[in-house]
C-alpha cells in the first residue's frame, strides 16, 4: 500500500476532494535523534522560521481514539513495535506490487467494468498522480488519536441547534431533485473549496516576511495571508468562505485564529442531494478556528486545528498531526471551476431526464387519444340512434402502460 | 581660428546640471526600503489605478453591457499602456480579437471567474500582496485567491500547461525580473478581448520608484499571435491603509447563475 495524493492541476470537480486517502503506511525518522543538537531556526528578523514545503506525515493514527485505548494518549512500546513491523510489511508488499504495467486487481477491474476505465490493463494511468511508497523508519508519532482535545479523543456530539438546522434543510429539499440547480450539489462539486472546519489539508508552502506569514496550500484551497501586527479581525460585517485570519507567535508556535466565516459552509439553505452526512454538517457564523504550526525538529512540525463552533459542536475539539518537510515536493497549480465540465453536464442531464419524462407522458396521452375518440363515437351513436353496433374488429389495447 | 562655442569646462557644467536630477533620484533610491538580504523590499499590498483591465490599448468611455447599471456599469476612457500604442497582432489574431469583442459576455474568462493568467492578474481592479523571501516570492491577488509562485531558484516547469504560468525570477540590480511560460490559451489579457496562445512568454520587470510605488513592465512574446514582442508599462501603487489586507473574492458563487442559469429546472406552473 502507499500513501496516495492527488496533485493534479486543472481537474474537474471529481478531483475536488484533495485529501490523502489515508492508507497508513509511512513512518519516518526518529524524533529523539532529531531533537539532539537542534535548535529552532529563526529568520534574520528574529521570528521562528517555518519556511519551506510541509506535507502530511503519514502515521496511521486514527482521527478518533479507538475504544481499546480509553483515555490513554500514547502508544506503548509493544504497540509501537507492532505498528513498525506492519508498516515495513506493507512497504515491502507495495514495492513488490509496484508495477505500473502489471495487471489491476480483480476488484478494480470488476468495479470499473462498465466505465471508461474498462479495458485498461495496468496502473500506469493512475500512478502518475500518486506518491510512491517511502521506506518506513521508526514510528515517531505515537499518539493514539489525531484528536487530542477533549481527553475522550472523539469528535464531540452536534448541538441540538445544528440538528434542527439539518432537519430543516432536509425538509427544504424534500420536493427537489438531485440537480434542480447547482445548490442541490455539494460544495466540492461546485468548486467552492470548503476548508472551514478541517483547516488546510495536504501540502503547504510557508513563506515569511517581516510582519507577515503566508501559507500557500496545494490543491483547491485558499491562501492564508497572515498579519502578525496584532490588528483586530475585520469587521464582523465582512464574512466569507475562508474567514478572516490573524496570527501571532506564542514562543516558537505560530497561532492562527480565523473568524468571520459565512453561514453557508454546508452549502446553503438546501441540503445537497449527495454528501457524506457524517463528515461535516456545516458551521455557523459562530465558527472560530484556531490553527497552530510548531516545529518539532529539522524536518517535522506539528499542525493543530481547533474547531470551536458553539452552534455546531457541544464543545470545541482539537486535531493535532505531524507534517514533514519536503522541499522537493512539486506543488502544482490547481484549477477546479475552470475545468468544471461536470456541473453543466449534471444540470443538463437532469433537464434531459425531466424532458424525457415529459415527452413520455405526452406520447402516452397521444396514444390514448384515438381510444377516447372511439369511446365518444360510440356514445354519440347511442345518443343519435339509440342503437349499439358490435365493433367491426376488437378494440386494440393502444396504451402500452396497461 | 574661431573660439569654440562652448569650452570643455562649460560642457562639463552643462553635463553636471543634466545629471543633477539623476543624482537626486539616486538619493531617493537609496532611501527605498530594502530587505535583510539587501534586495529592494517589495513586500506589501499593491494595486494598479488605471483602466488597463478594460483595455490595454487606448479607448473612449462607453456604455456598459448591463443596461440596468447605467453609469455605474459604464466603462471609463483610458490611455494605452502599450508602448507604441497598439498591440502588434498578426492579421488572423486581429480578427480573433474582434470575435472576442463581439462575444465578450460569453467568452471573457473573467466573466466566468476563471483564473486570470499573467500579466492580467497584475492590473486587475483588485489588490495583490507580495510576500518576498530570498528564494521564493509569492504574489497573491484578491481575485479568487489567485496566486503566483515566483521561484528565485531554478525549478523545472510543471508537466502541464497552467492558468497562472510557471514563473522564475532573478534580480538584475534592483529590478526584479520574472520570466513566465507554460501557459494555457484559456486566459485573456483584458476585457477587450486581447489574448495570447499557449506559446506566450512574459518577461516582467518590477522596480521600486518610491517607497509606495512600483514601476511595472511586461514584455509579451508569442509568435502565434503577435508579429513581434511588445511591452506594457504602468506604475502600481501601495495600498497605504495601515490595516490593508487581501480580503476574499471567491467569485464562483457569483457566476453560477450567469453560467448555468439556463440549465436550472424551470419553475413548475
Amino acid at each position: 500500500m502507499r500513501v496516495r495524493w492527488l496533485v493534479a492541476a486543472a481537474l474537474s470537480f471529481v478531483a475536488a476532494v484533495i485529501v490523502a486517502t489515508a492508507i497508513p503506511a509511512i513512518v519516518q525518522g526518529s524524533a529523539a535523534s532529531q531533537s539532539e543538537d537542534w535548535t529552532a531556526p529563526r529568520t534574520p528578523w528574529g521570528d521562528p522560521d517555518l519556511q519551506g514545503i510541509w506535507t502530511n506525515e503519514s502515521t496511521g493514527t486514527p482521527r478518533q481514539r479507538p475504544a481499546r485505548f480509553g483515555e490513554r494518549e500514547f502508544l506503548n512500546d509493544d504497540e509501537v513495535a507492532e505498528l513498525e513491523r506492519q508498516a515495513r510489511e506493507r512497504y515491502e508488499a507495495a514495492l513488490a506490487a509496484d508495477d505500473d504495467a502489471g495487471p489491476r486487481s480483480a476488484a478494480d477491474v470488476a468495479r470499473t467494468q462498465n466505465t471508461i476505465e474498462a479495458g485498461i490493463y495496468g496502473q500506469e494511468y493512475n500512478n502518475v498522480w500518486m506518491e510512491q511508497p517511502r521506506e518506513p523508519g521508526p514510528l515517531r508519532w505515537t499518539r493514539t488519536s489525531l484528536i487530542v482535545e477533549p481527553s475522550h479523543g472523539q469528535v464531540p456530539p452536534y448541538t441540538e441547534e445544528l440538528l434542527d438546522r439539518v432537519e430543516a434543510r432536509e425538509a427544504a429539499r424534500a420536493h427537489r431533485g438531485e440537480a434542480d440547480t447547482w445548490e442541490d450539489r455539494n460544495l466540492n462539486e461546485r468548486c467552492m473549496r470548503p476548508q472551514a472546519a478541517t483547516g488546510l489539508q495536504g501540502t503547504v508552502r510557508i513563506i515569511q516576511s517581516p510582519g507577515w506569514v503566508a501559507i500557500l496550500p496545494d490543491g483547491l484551497q485558499y491562501p492564508q495571508l497572515l498579519a502578525l501586527d496584532g490588528r483586530e479581525h475585520a469587521s464582523p460585517k465582512i464574512r466569507g468562505w475562508f474567514g478572516n485570519s490573524r496570527a501571532r507567535w506564542e514562543g516558537d508556535k505560530l497561532v492562527i485564529e480565523t473568524t468571520n466565516f459565512n453561514d453557508k459552509q454546508d452549502g446553503g439553505p438546501v441540503f445537497p442531494s449527495r454528501r457524506p452526512l457524517a463528515f461535516f454538517l456545516g458551521s455557523g457564523e459562530t465558527l472560530r478556528r484556531v490553527e497552530t504550526y510548531e516545529r518539532l525538529g529539522p524536518d517535522q512540525l506539528a499542525y493543530g486545528v481547533t474547531t470551536d463552533d458553539p452552534s455546531v459542536y457541544v464543545e470545541p475539539y482539537t486535531v493535532l498531526r505531524p507534517m514533514i518537510l519536503d522541499n522537493d515536493f512539486l506543488m502544482l497549480q490547481s484549477g477546479c471551476h475552470e475545468g468544471n465540465y461536470g456541473m453543466p453536464f449534471i444540470l443538463s442531464a437532469a433537464r434531459a431526464d425531466e424532458d424525457y419524462a415529459m415527452r413520455a407522458a405526452q406520447e402516452a396521452a397521444e396514444l390514448r387519444r384515438p381510444e377516447i375518440a372511439a369511446l365518444r363515437e360510440r356514445t354519440d351513436e347511442w345518443l343519435r340512434s339509440g342503437t349499439l353496433r358490435a365493433p367491426d374488429a376488437p378494440v386494440e389495447e393502444v396504451n402500452p402502460d396497461r | 581660428m574661431r573660439r569654440p562655442v562652448a569650452s570643455p569646462l562649460m560642457l562639463l557644467a552643462v553635463f553636471a546640471l543634466a545629471c543633477a536630477p539623476a543624482e537626486d533620484s539616486t538619493d531617493a533610491r537609496a532611501e527605498l526600503p530594502r530587505t535583510h538580504d539587501d534586495r529592494p523590499d517589495l513586500n506589501g499590498i499593491w494595486q494598479t489605478n488605471n483602466t488597463a483591465h478594460w483595455d490595454l490599448e487606448a479607448h473612449s468611455a462607453r456604455a456598459g453591457a448591463a443596461v440596468p447599471l447605467g453609469a455605474v456599469g459604464a466603462i471609463p476612457a483610458g490611455k494605452s499602456v502599450v508602448r507604441g500604442g497598439e498591440i502588434p497582432y498578426t492579421e488572423a489574431a486581429l480578427a480573433q480579437r474582434q470575435e472576442h469583442q463581439e462575444q465578450w459576455l460569453t467568452a471573457d474568462p473573467e466573466i466566468k471567474c476563471y483564473l486570470p493568467g499573467v500579466p492580467r492578474v497584475m492590473y486587475m481592479p483588485f489588490p495583490f500582496q507580495i510576500v518576498q523571501s530570498p528564494d521564493f516570492i509569492l504574489i497573491a491577488s484578491e481575485y479568487i485567491g489567485a496566486t503566483r509562485s515566483v521561484y528565485m531558484t531554478d525549478v523545472e516547469p510543471p508537466p502541464i500547461d497552467t492558468y497562472m504560468g510557471h514563473s522564475v525570477g532573478r534580480w538584475e540590480g534592483d529590478t526584479l525580473v520574472i520570466e513566465s511560460n507554460t501557459f494555457t490559451d484559456q486566459t485573456w489579457l483584458d476585457r477587450a478581448g486581447n489574448f495570447h496562445s499557449p506559446a506566450l512568454r512574459v518577461v516582467e520587470r518590477i522596480s521600486l520608484i518610491s517607497p509606495d510605488a512600483l514601476q511595472y513592465e511586461a514584455t509579451l512574446e508569442d509568435e502565434n499571435v503577435f508579429t513581434r514582442p511588445w511591452t506594457i508599462s504602468m506604475p502600481i501603487y501601495r495600498r497605504l491603509e495601515p490595516d490593508a489586507e487581501i480580503l476574499e473574492f471567491n467569485c464562483v458563487e457569483f457566476v453560477e447563475e450567469t453560467m448555468w442559469g439556463h440549465l436550472t429546472k424551470p419553475a413548475s406552473e
